[in-house]
């Protein structure tokens, strides 16, 4: 069920794509065939395929309900630590992920707490200080050291 | 000879203090990532990739240090193989085949011992070929115009189609998946834009990093909780961690002969070490599995697919350095790695860039035989680091990995676009669509299309252009015949399992 | 004119400097490169960063830092979006990104989005064929190509629409061909143009003279002309310009720095004070040589109506060539 049901995403996805390059105008090329041509064809041959997909669907056997949560929760997890990454900082922002990540993977509260601190210090170390990638203070530590 | 000296002056590059230590660290996290369950040579280099370009190491060391991951994870790929019957990537099944019961017969240490030795020696065919063969291959690679990278790219993807997996239409969707990644941002040809969706950070596509990141660490961590969620590994005891000549000359002939076939493999564009192995474990058994000893603990069954993986690491880097044409999907990321320090992988490699190219194949011979030898003694170490636990583990590469992501263009739009893409790698991966096909088309989608179309801009839109050298017809014959050979063998195989049947009777 | 010019300028920058000193100071100065590692913008970053240093003009030193994305594009939105006001940053830019403006591919923003600081160095366009082929002079070329423009094709490192192109179809003009009916191919960076050049699947090249200056000594190509005003110094010097062979084509790739939109005029000031001051020393003209650029520099205001005036003229240049309506 769920392969057909990812079939028809690639069906859409690669209708998408067909009528996108078919949309697509510049004003000359050098080319017979244009940008137009490979999202026609790339588009083309995914929605051909996904026939087959969907016509012929393999059974999947997916995790427990609970695994399936759990991996929810690591991709809004890491959904939050993209918007978090800027205004809270590189340092709580990484740590906050690493917590809950940890636990996700079974840590213990302190061994979890433990490797957030750890884990985001030793990396912002290493890189922020080390080898100067601008990683972001964020705004709390940003007003404490009063930079501009 | 020229290449005696080049070489030499490559292993001047290799035996600056920074290199060496470099190419000790690749063996070493290569192997882990290899020994890693789930993780793998791409996993490795896609993750370390990031750190070298923000460490800001110069390129020939970046490159040796992760292609010392590279060779070094095909190596460590046996060791999860052999005593937890989990192989560490696709590249490793074979390995398990015969390695696991061997381990069940108390012989893990040997076992591990000789697939270390068959690495070893699969490896170093593969560079004594890569030293010679890269250097004719590059010097008439100036002779590979637009339709010639255009035949070659079909080459390519019908390598793909032919050879991969079980299930054809999975790998055509994963290549068709990978070209419509790659369409994304600027036309290279005539400036419009495509599918970038007025989105300025994706005007140049998606960014290289973002995309294995997306798709070997985000997924690879949500499939890591399946794993987790029903691990319980009995790990066998090892006691004696060596092996005997005689063991090592027995498989002699094997090992010689898969490592051949590894390298062969793994010059054709389009495949890699799950297919090297696969090719040379069906061929030993077919040869001298007299006995049916294959598939129970027989040695030769453990030799062919490890030196065979190994030989192929070598043979995937000729066309990755002579045409910038990736061999394999992990070539693919060092291919990238080269493109992230703006260097345009090509024919002019070998004139423009000796420095890096020599050092590059000198630090393999170099790193073969470390490898050799620190695995003997850190066979424990590594059986130790397989139980690292995960709620350290995992955090601290998907952090690794995302720090990198952001250092590429200090943005957050990156982190987003990586964690989008793992959702979609995690959906093609659990429903059994192989990777490898994914990440070729990506990355071969611009060489192909941009290639077409120089072509037809040169030629003023004549198809004739497609066969007129004798490099393209060479090319189209090659293509028909990987269409060819398994429908021949398939009809020879058929023919003598017939015969074998009435000469039974 | 221009001495008296100068003299203000000079003037106003000693009493912008003396009025920074104790006023602004950029406390991490640093220099955004709009792209990967390694490139053009990463040049003319370090030609400035590395040349302060020398010099010791700044107490801190300044870092490069990059950017990719759309050929300056993604730095351009994320200046003027989310650091309009950071007055520690200088960011690098060139001919391309004008053009890239006056095509409207910078999203809305124009070219008075951005407070233009100064140019610094340039390359010139160079028409560069293989060692063995038939041409002597440009218009031994020209007249092969005006002939028979179907027999030839130009292959350079950008798409329709960038400076490579341009160059292009400045030549198949000069030939007196409409650009669209040249046969031009794009290839991914000058060094891809040049092996294709070499492997005979492209006939002609043009390039830019400093970037193809590692493989001029080679004895593997020809240069027909250099698309400058006059000749160049060193060892360019006897090569010919289109200009001195009868065709007046001329191509500057200027390279520079622009300001983000809401730095105060102070700021401004004391950044243009920095660069004049730069520029007269011996550590920045050494660094210059050393990255291959010609001398070009156009300081504060007179960069700022150079640039307004180029990006204007690439808005006619595009709508002629039917790039933009």
């Amino acid at each position: 069920m769920i392969d057909r049901l990812f079939g028809v995403f690639l069906l859409l996805l690669g209708l998408f794509f067909i009528w996108g390059g078919t949309s697509l105008e510049v004003p000359f090329s050098y080319d017979p065939l244009g940008p137009k041509f490979f999202p026609i064809a790339a588009g083309g041959l995914l929605s051909l395929l996904s026939l087959f997909v969907i016509a012929k669907p393999k059974k999947i056997v997916f995790p427990e309900l609970n695994t399936i949560v759990k991996t929810g929760l690591i991709v809004l997890l890491l959904f939050i630590y993209q918007l978090t990454f800027q205004p809270l900082g590189f340092i709580l922002a990484t740590a906050i992920l690493v917590f809950f990540m940890s636990r996700i993977f079974k840590g213990t509260s302190l061994q979890a707490l433990g490797s957030a601190i750890g884990v985001s210090v030793v990396v912002y170390l290493i890189f922020g200080i080390a080898l100067d990638v601008p990683l972001p203070h964020g705004i709390i530590l940003d007003a404490l050291l009063g930079a501009s | 000879m020229e290449v005696l000296s080049l070489l030499g002056s490559g292993f001047g590059t290799v035996f600056q203090p920074l290199n060496l230590f470099l190419i000790f660290l690749g063996s070493i996290l290569g192997t882990l990532f290899g020994a890693l369950p789930g993780l793998g040579p791409i996993n490795g280099v896609a993750i370390l990739l990031p750190i070298c370009y923000t460490l800001g190491l110069p390129v020939e060391s970046s490159l040796i240090l992760l292609a010392g991951i590279y060779y070094g994870a095909e190596f460590g790929g046996r060791i999860s193989s052999i005593l937890l019957n989990v192989p560490g990537d696709a590249g490793a099944v074979f390995t398990t085949l015969d390695g696991y019961p061997l381990a069940q017969k108390g012989l893990a240490g040997p076992a591990l011992a000789l697939s270390g030795v068959s690495s070893f020696i699969g490896g170093t065919i593969a560079i004594i070929g890569l030293t010679f063969f890269a250097p004719i291959l590059a010097s008439f690679a100036i002779d590979f115009g637009p339709s010639e990278y255009f035949v070659l790219m079909i080459f390519a993807f019908a390598t793909v189609s032919a050879l991969m997996g079980a299930s054809p239409v999975k790998s055509l969707v994963g290549v068709a998946i990978g070209w419509i990644i790659g369409i994304v941002g600027v036309d290279s040809t005539t400036g419009v834009m495509r599918f970038s969706f007025g989105e300025a950070e994706l005007y140049d596509g998606f960014e290289f990093l973002t995309v294995i990141v997306g798709f070997f660490a985000v997924s690879e961590i949500m499939l890591m909780l399946e794993h987790h969620s029903s691990e319980n590994f009995e790990m066998p005891k090892i006691t004696r961690i060596y092996v005997t000549m005689k063991e090592i000359l027995y498989c002699k002939w094997t090992i010689l002969r898969s490592s051949v076939i590894g390298f062969v493999v793994g010059v054709l564009p389009g495949t890699g070490a799950s297919i090297a192995s696969a090719v040379s474990y069906t061929l030993e058994q077919k040869l001298v599995d007299k006995e049916g000893t294959f598939g129970t603990g027989d040695m030769r069954g453990l030799a062919a697919p490890e030196s065979a993986n190994n030989a192929c690491a070598g043979g995937a880097l000729i066309p990755m350095l002579t045409l910038g044409v990736p061999g394999s999907a992990t070539t693919a990321v060092l291919l990238g790695a080269l493109m992230l320090y703006n260097i345009n992988p090509g024919p002019m490699l070998f004139v423009d860039q000796p420095v890096l190219v020599w050092g590059l194949i000198a630090s393999m011979y170099v790193g073969n035989i470390m490898l050799l030898v620190i695995n003997f003694p850190l066979v424990r170490v590594f059986t130790k680091i397989l139980q690292v636990p995960y709620w350290l583990l995992v955090p601290s590469v998907i952090v690794l990995a995302f720090v990198g992501v952001y250092s590429v263009n200090a943005s957050t739009f990156s982190l987003g676009m990586a964690t989008m893409l793992g959702i979609l790698g995690y959906f093609l991966r659990k429903l059994h669509y192989p990777m490898a096909p994914v990440i070729l088309g990506f990355v071969l989608c611009e060489i192909m299309e941009d290639n077409l179309r120089r072509a037809f801009a040169i030629s003023g839109g004549e198809i004739n252009i497609f066969f007129g050298s004798a490099i393209n017809l060479t090319l189209w014959g090659m293509t028909l015949a990987i269409f060819c050979v398994p429908m021949l063998s398939k009809f020879i195989a058929k023919k003598y399992s017939l015969g074998k049947k009435i000469a039974s009777k | 004119m221009n001495k008296k010019l100068q003299f203000v300028t000079s003037m106003l920058a000693v009493v912008a400097l003396s009025s920074a000193l104790n006023a602004f100071e950029p406390k991490k100065p640093v220099c955004l490169a709009p792209a990967k590692p390694g490139g053009g913008f990463d040049l003319t970053c370090r030609l400035v960063t590395n040349s302060m240093m020398a010099a010791k003009l700044l107490d801190k030193p300044m870092i490069v830092s990059f950017m990719p994305g759309g050929v300056g594009a993604v730095a351009y939105n994320h200046v003027i979006g989310q650091r309009a006001n950071d007055p520690e940053m200088i960011v690098a830019a060139s001919t391309g990104s004008a053009l890239n403006i006056a095509q409207g591919k910078f999203g809305n923003h124009d070219e008075n989005s951005v407070k233009w600081l100064a140019g610094l160095g340039a390359d010139y366009g160079a028409v560069i064929v293989k060692a063995d082929a038939k041409w002597n002079t440009l218009a031994e070329m020209l007249a092969d190509l005006k002939a028979n423009p179907k027999n030839f094709a130009l292959g350079s490192g950008g798409s329709i629409g960038s400076q490579d192109w341009f160059k292009a179809a400045l030549i198949a003009k000069a030939a007196g061909i409409d650009p669209k009916e040249m046969k031009y191919v794009a290839f991914e960076g000058g060094g891809e143009a040049l092996t294709a050049l070499l492997g005979g699947h492209i006939q002609i090249y043009p390039g830019d003279i400093a970037e193809f200056s590692g493989q001029y000594e080679s004895g593997k190509y020809k240069v027909l002309a250099i698309l400058s005003e006059d000749r160049l110094p060193g060892k360019f010097s006897n090569l010919p310009t289109a200009k001195e062979q009868g065709f007046d084509v001329v191509w500057t790739i200027w390279r520079g720095f622009y300001l983000a939109p809401n730095v105060t005029e102070e700021q401004y000031n004391f950044w243009v004070a920095k660069i004049q001051e730069l520029v007269k020393t011996p550590e920045f003209a050494k660094e210059r040589d050393l990255r291959g650029l010609f001398p070009f520099t156009k300081i504060g205001k007179e960069y700022d109506t150079f640039v307004k005036a180029e990006v204007a003229k690439f808005r006619t240049m595009a709508k002629e060539a039917g790039l933009t309506k």
